[in-house]
């Protein structure tokens, strides 16, 4: 639970959400738990649609990438606490393929802050273009991750210390 | 003396020119008020542009022009100026993305105004850069020469 996000708290989020891209995209199985959750849940909607559950399923999930996956560029990151205190955030990938295309979506995010500091709980990834066939939620689960009047554009605390 | 902006307003602003692109691709008409004032004007366009004034006219646009074939829109190299009247004029990129994965890009030329429930952008200037013909350059309005950093004239 957190009730509001001070601006180092913002800052580290987004970078661990850059910091995802670099460790996934290295095939760095360890380096998955300076990103994750040791419970965290990474789901896809490409196609059937997969869940990984747990660090050990996503560390294997990270070995096993095939050398051809696209690397995941995230931009557009907005992070903020819903009505439940729950924080979380939403960005895009840009993930260039070998042939010099290029693939874009959504990433929906669950943040948690751990005593290593913050950490991705869920993550689900959605393919925008070019449209691809998919398997989303329907479209009211992604109702949580559109914020309201007042959790963005405020100029957050800084916090003390 | 030059204004100064704080980092949680230039962190603030960030946010909301990032929320731009979830709000407009996805036709989240409701949600354009999160983004823009009520009385924005968006200029569209490099040479007569077309121009949107106010947000119940833009959210018209976006509700009629908006379809599944448009590109989804990636805001990125967004670079802020404070202005002495207390705006802040934001100069970005967009790369967009259309459904086949191809790529377009431009630029926002953004002013910012901060409101009672957070900054919004007031006025908006989108102007394409790619694709384009070969050997023409890109066309920029007078008006792009506002958000030169330094400006036009001195050095």
């Amino acid at each position: 639970m957190a009730d509001s996000l001070s601006v180092e708290d913002v800052l580290e989020i987004h970078e661990l959400l850059a910091r995802f891209g670099h460790v996934f995209d290295s095939r760095d199985a360890a380096g998955m738990t300076e990103v994750m959750t040791a419970d965290g849940v990474s789901e896809g909607t490409i196609g059937a649609g997969y869940t990984v559950p747990g660090m050990r399923a996503i560390q294997e999930f990270t070995r096993r990438c095939p050398p051809d996956t696209p690397d995941h560029n995230t931009v557009g990151a907005i992070v903020f606490v819903d009505a439940d205190g729950v924080v979380r955030a939403r960005s895009r990938y840009i993930a260039p393929l070998v042939d010099g295309t290029v693939h874009a979506g959504d990433f929906f995010d669950i943040l948690v802050r751990t005593p290593q500091g913050w950490r991705i709980s869920y993550r689900i990834s959605v393919p925008r273009r070019p449209v691809l066939p998919i398997s989303p939620p329907p479209p009211e689960f992604f109702d949580a991750w559109r914020p309201r009047v007042g959790d963005l554009g405020v100029p957050r605390e800084a916090t003390a210390g | 003396m030059a204004a100064v902006l704080s980092p949680p307003d230039a962190l603030a602003i960030h946010e909301i020119l990032a929320l731009f692109a979830h709000v407009f691709d996805n036709n989240e008409v409701e949600d354009l008020g999160l983004v823009f004032t009520a009385d924005v004007q968006v200029d569209v366009g490099a040479g007569p542009s077309q121009i949107y004034q106010g947000l119940t006219e833009f959210a018209d646009f976006v509700r009629n022009v908006k379809t599944a074939a448009a590109p989804d829109h990636h805001t990125v190299n967004t670079s802020l100026t404070p202005q002495d009247d207390g705006s802040v004029h934001a100069r970005s990129r967009y790369i967009g993305i259309n459904p086949e994965g191809r790529l377009t890009s431009g630029e926002w030329l953004d002013v910012l105004v901060r409101t009672p429930q957070g900054w919004r952008i007031s006025y908006r200037r989108s102007l394409p850069r790619t694709p384009r013909p070969a050997g023409i350059g890109v066309p920029t309005p007078r008006t792009a020469d506002l958000w030169q950093a330094t400006p036009v004239g001195e050095s």
